[in-house]
């Protein structure tokens, strides 16, 4: 498993991630895995992100919606 | 029942019930952030049919959410999260036998250990009937076995779970939108159905809507002792532990029969626990009698004593009587006034003094149950402001017993009415501001000193906007982003609840065992509480009676009984005439120090200009100096009337009869509820209801409801729009805190007894007085006190002095009061016990002596020398404390010469030569010792400096009494400081020399002026003397510190908080 914080294209059909664009690279979803929600500071502007597991032609990754887009933050081997 | 899925197989798409089957609220105490209503109104909100209410280890929240739901139409079930062998549980009580089980395992748990309650399996087994055990959310063993996907374990311990609520065990799923959340969901699903055990949406919320999580956040970190920047396991990921809607949870838990078992569950559940009858313990009869009917039997024999020869009152007492006696019949009420009697009788019977106060001193048969004191028609007392046919719940009965004793009474009371059938009420400790800033401000990370700066910036308790205090913060803080959070949470923490605390005195008897209604817990302090509080308590129909304890009881007591051992009678102060004119005048004259209610400098001046010269006096005085009528403005008004220097005048003539004997004035709380009853046309628990609304004047919404029926009440019986609301706005003024009548009257008759005490047996009293310390003067004070009224303290003396505070004859035969031993620093009781178990073998003849017979400590030992408890047989102090020192050295450590010497010869501890010649100790040395020693000097400080005070000339305070100066310059030691919210921020500061003290008032501008100056313990003050017959005020315009004047002295105990112990610093000195 490796960290990231890349910003990555993601694809969605129905808000259902599809695809997933990242360093040049086009990975089809083949499953989401899990989903879940994480809001730790409350107090901040932060707001709350929704995390993704997706099985993708890439292998397993790990994937947030954030104000600034779609953040690329774990990738399972 | 063969297992819910039996029942249930087919899957429904929507359920019959749906709702929260594991949910905290705030009772869950900083573990849940909504209140039971607050959780109902969303479930309702959200197409919910039911709420189950699962607080920790509780179910505190239980009678709110009875009446919640039947507000919002939701079905009410109750359970509770209940610790089994260090993992939750969810046990949710199907009847009422559900509901006792449920009582009775968490009394188990709580008694076994208060600070870490937990049951056992064993304790399970025992108490599980008719109740539904959920596996329990992330922190249930359950969970954290699947988490950790230890299948073996987790199947054992639902077998284990099996083995004690059989087929009534159902595996609780829930997803909180965490990570793998719904993967533990789909093995739990496949485990329940590989063991045919049912699964259900259990919820596990935390609290009523995602915008609650950061309350939930602060009171996790609050809990835990963490900040919201550390990473901590308790703390949530996320704000979704929230109530859903049927359609986001089933999308979550996409299982059918997941809910189809949460309907029947709910379907399965029903009980009541607000039963529309109360349950009062039961009164000892003989077999076949009826209640009402002893209780006739009783009032009737008292009767014929008290108001058979009362020709004037017979008739109209013998009607109220039969009025009072047929609405407690018909409110089921008998055995209560039964059981009440039967402890004030037991009390008596043990010499236990006692005395009814508060509202049911309104009652005919209270009164002639010797439950309380005040007779009632005397007083014109009103029995419906105590109790009426539309009254919900039991009555108040108050009784204050001897503090000193009031143990054993509620040892008797849990004796007669058995353990099991006896607890103390609840009181909720809920957030008020400053408490609130606190907790939020560590959470939010705040340091310490910076979190202490900010509660001190804060009042306690508020009514106005939390924002209002933004720049108060401000200043503290600075510029901080997180000061805006900090207000949100604050606002939203507010009256929530943070513990359970204990009842000052709300005693429960009921005719079963607790246990049937309320989980019972131990307090800190050991006494077995129930986990309602005092609303809830009479709402479950429990009948709750206040044991109160009241230190001036104590003291009355106490002095009674040395009145009989010194002087061979025992006056009966419960029957005195009430009108005695050497009382009245010492009254008048303001020498009530000591005197109950009526010894605040406040007080004395408003003696002075009330002049008090009949009991009735007494009752309107007690009550004039309380928030309500000092807020309202009532009193001036009152005293220029009462004195005939205005005319007595009435907003509306329909007000004449309610107001003529308070001279148009409301003084008293059952005015307030007259006034709604007769003036505005409320039944009599509406105009209850108003007038508890208007005392505590929180709730402005509720109050502008009540205005609107007031006025419109009294439009409607005839009285013009503007004079309602003038009275209405009258009435309205009468916040805050205010006695009914009763209450005063009560309280005034103890106030004339102990100021008829402290006139015809000052020596007794004062002795009492200082034991039982019931007021807020020091010690040195009273000592004063005790000199002005002719009686003389002697100091502790090894061989004359007993635990408690003595009498003994002075050399001019006269009684004086001699200080016990407990007066000497570190002197405890035990230390006492030994020193006079040791002279009982014979006085102590020396200093050695002493040493060589008692096994006390250097420290104690030392201080009985310096406190001049040695000094007979010593040559002083110096020289006492000089042979403790080589006494305790030798005895310590024994050379194994002088031991065997000492064996051999039965040599003395300390030898003649041991001693040298020390010089004698100083008078300002000796003050200092006694103060340190024990609390309070055999001679005024001032004394000693008074020739240089005269140099300056600095008069004493006797001087402002007596001349007729309209400026002076007095100094004295700070002996009370007083700024109360009513004063709106003049300082009250009581100064005392050794002739008397007076009160200095220092005005806003003085006080700004002076801050500094006005920190020191002793001053020298230049005023305006202010006169009101015998009281003096000073009006400050000066202020100067006296400390360099009279050189040592530094401090004075009311400057270290009233206690009798101070800060010196003295030249003289301390040799240790």
């Amino acid at each position: 498993m490796k960290l990231f914080l890349d910003q990555i294209d993601v694809q969605c059909k129905n808000n259902i991630p599809t695809l997933v664009c990242w360093r040049g690279g086009v990975y089809a979803v083949e499953h989401i895995l899990e989903t879940w929600t994480s809001r730790t500071a409350w107090w901040s502007a932060d707001e709350a992100r929704e995390y993704m597991l997706l099985e993708t032609t890439n292998g397993v990754m790990e994937v947030y919606r954030s104000a600034n887009g779609w953040i690329l933050s774990r990738l399972f081997d | 029942m063969d297992g819910f899925s039996r029942v249930f197989s087919t899957s429904i798409l929507l359920p019959m019930h749906y709702g929260s089957l594991h949910t905290r609220s705030h009772f869950s105490f900083l573990a849940g952030a909504s209140s039971p209503d607050e959780l109902v109104a969303q479930a309702r909100a959200l197409g919910h049919t039911f709420l189950c209410l699962t607080d920790r280890m509780g179910v505190y929240g239980a009678v709110r959410l009875q009446r919640a739901c039947a507000t919002y139409g939701l079905k009410p079930l109750i359970g509770a999260e209940v610790t089994v062998e260090d993992a939750p549980l969810v046990l949710i009580a199907r009847s009422m036998t559900g509901y006792t089980s449920l009582c009775s395992l968490l009394t188990v748990a709580h008694q076994r250990d208060r600070s870490n309650p937990q049951a056992t399996i064993d304790d399970c087994s025992l108490y599980r009937n008719d109740l539904i055990c959920l596996t329990g959310s992330r922190e249930g063993r359950y969970w954290q076995l699947m988490h950790a996907r230890n299948y073996d374990a987790a199947r054992q311990w639902l077998q284990t779970l099996r083995s004690v609520y059989a087929h009534n065990v159902v595996i609780e799923l829930l997803h909180h939108r965490r990570p793998r959340d719904g993967a533990i969901a789909e093995r739990m699903v496949a485990m329940g159905a590989e063991m045919g055990i049912d699964v259900c949406a259990g919820g596990d919320v935390r609290y009523a809507t995602s915008d609650d999580y950061m309350i939930y956040d602060v009171m996790t970190c609050t809990r835990e002792g963490i900040t919201i920047f550390d990473h901590h396991t308790a703390r949530p990921v996320n704000d979704q532990q929230c109530l859903l809607d049927y359609r986001d949870l089933s999308s979550l838990l996409p299982y059918p029969q997941a809910f189809a078992t949460m309907a029947h569950i709910a379907d399965a559940c029903s009980y009541d626990i607000l039963p529309d009858h109360i349950t009062p313990p039961g009164a000892r009869l003989p077999v076949g009698v009826k209640a009402d009917d002893v209780l006739r039997a009783l009032c009737e024999t008292a009767f014929a004593k008290r108001y058979a020869t009362d020709v004037a009152n017979v008739e109209y007492a013998g009607d109220l009587l039969e009025h009072e006696l047929t609405v407690i019949g018909d409110l089921t009420l008998a055995d209560f006034f039964l059981v009440v009697h039967e402890v004030t009788q037991e009390a008596r019977r043990q010499g236990i003094r006692c005395s009814g106060r508060g509202s049911a001193a309104n009652s005919i048969v209270a009164y002639l149950l010797g439950i309380t004191g005040v007779d009632p028609i005397r007083h014109h007392l009103l029995f419906e402001r105590f109790l009426h046919r539309g009254r919900k719940g039991t009555p108040d009965i108050d009784v204050d017993f001897d503090s000193d004793r009031r143990n054993e009474v509620i040892t008797w009371m849990e004796e007669r009415f058995g353990l099991e059938q006896t607890a103390m009420t609840g009181t909720l400790i809920t957030y008020r501001l400053r408490m609130a800033v606190r907790d939020a401000a560590k959470a939010l990370g705040w340091p310490m000193e910076v979190v202490n700066a900010m509660s001190k910036a804060v009042p306690g308790y508020t009514n106005k906007p939390i924002a209002d205090y933004a720049e108060e913060l401000a200043t503290v803080v600075g510029p901080s982003p997180l000061l805006q959070t900090l207000l949100r949470v604050v606002e939203r923490m507010l009256d929530r609840p943070r513990h359970l605390g204990l009842h000052s005195g709300g005693m429960i008897l009921s005719a079963r065992p607790l246990t049937t209604l309320t989980p019972v817990q131990v307090s800190a302090n050991a006494v077995t509480v129930v986990q309602f509080d005092k609303d809830d308590v009479e709402a479950m129909g429990l009948v709750k009676f206040d044991v109160l304890g009241l230190r001036m009881l104590a003291c009355i007591s106490e002095a009674l009984e040395l009145i009989e051992r010194y002087e061979g009678q025992r006056p009966d102060v419960d029957e005195l005439s009430l009108d005695d004119e050497h009382v009245f005048r010492m009254i008048k004259e303001g020498r009530t120090l000591g005197v109950f209610q009526i010894e605040s400098q406040g007080q004395m001046h408003l003696l002075a200009q009330h002049q008090p010269d009949c009991f009735d006096d007494l009752v309107s005085e007690v009550a004039l100096f309380r928030p309500g009528p000092l807020q309202g403005g009532m009193v001036n008004p009152y005293v220029r009337r009462r004195r005939g220097q205005e005319a007595v005048q009435y907003l509306h003539p329909d007000l004449e009869p309610i107001l003529r004997d308070t001279l148009g004035i409301i003084l008293f709380q059952e005015q307030v509820l007259e006034i709604a009853h007769k003036f505005a046309g409320m039944s009599l628990q509406d105009a209850d209801d108003f007038r508890a609304l208007v005392s505590k004047n929180r709730d402005m919404k509720a109050l502008a409801i009540m205005r609107e029926r007031f006025i419109t009440g009294a439009v409607q019986r005839g009285v013009c729009l503007s004079s309602a609301e003038a009275v209405y706005d009258k009435v309205s003024h009468f916040v805050g805190y205010g006695f009914c009548r009763s209450h005063a009257a009560a309280f005034a008759k103890i106030v004339y007894q102990s100021a008829w005490l402290k006139h015809y047996y000052p020596a007794a009293y004062m002795a009492a007085f200082m034991q039982h310390r019931p007021g807020f003067y020091n010690l040195m004070t009273l000592e004063e006190e005790a000199r002005r009224c002719g009686v003389e303290v002697l100091l502790p003396d090894i061989n004359a002095s007993w635990f408690r505070y003595e009498l003994a004859r002075s050399s001019t035969g006269a009684l004086a009061i001699r200080k016990p031993l407990t007066s000497i620093k570190g002197c405890t009781e035990d230390a006492a016990r030994s020193i006079i178990w040791a002279r009982l073998m014979g006085a102590f003849t020396s200093a050695e002596d002493l040493i060589r017979r008692v096994d006390i400590n250097a420290d104690v030992a030392s201080a009985i020398a310096l406190s001049g408890a040695l000094d007979g047989l010593a040559k002083d102090s110096r020289t006492a404390m000089w042979e403790v020192g080589v006494a305790l050295k030798r005895k310590a450590q024994p050379s194994l010469d002088f031991d065997a010497q000492m064996k051999a010869f039965d040599l003395p501890l300390v030898m003649e030569d041991d001693v040298p010649h020390l010089p004698a100790v100083r008078a300002q040395e000796r003050l200092a010792y006694d103060y340190l020693t024990h609390g309070a000097a055999r001679l005024h400080p001032m004394t000693l400096y008074r020739r240089a005070l005269n140099d300056l000339e600095v008069r004493t305070i006797a001087t402002a009494f007596r001349s007729t100066l309209q400026e002076i310059t007095i100094g004295g030691i700070v002996i009370l400081r007083q700024s109360p919210p009513t004063a709106h921020g003049v300082l009250f500061v009581t100064l005392e020399d050794e002739t008397g003290f007076v009160q200095c008032v220092v005005q806003p501008e003085a006080r700004e002026r002076f801050t500094q100056q006005l920190r020191n313990a002793s001053l020298i003050i230049r005023g305006n003397v202010h006169a009101v017959k015998n009281w003096r005020g000073i009006v400050v315009t000066e202020v100067r510190p006296l400390t360099g004047v009279i050189g040592g002295y530094y401090g004075h105990p009311a400057m270290y908080g009233g206690t009798d112990t101070m800060e010196l610093r003295t030249t003289m000195g301390m040799e240790s």
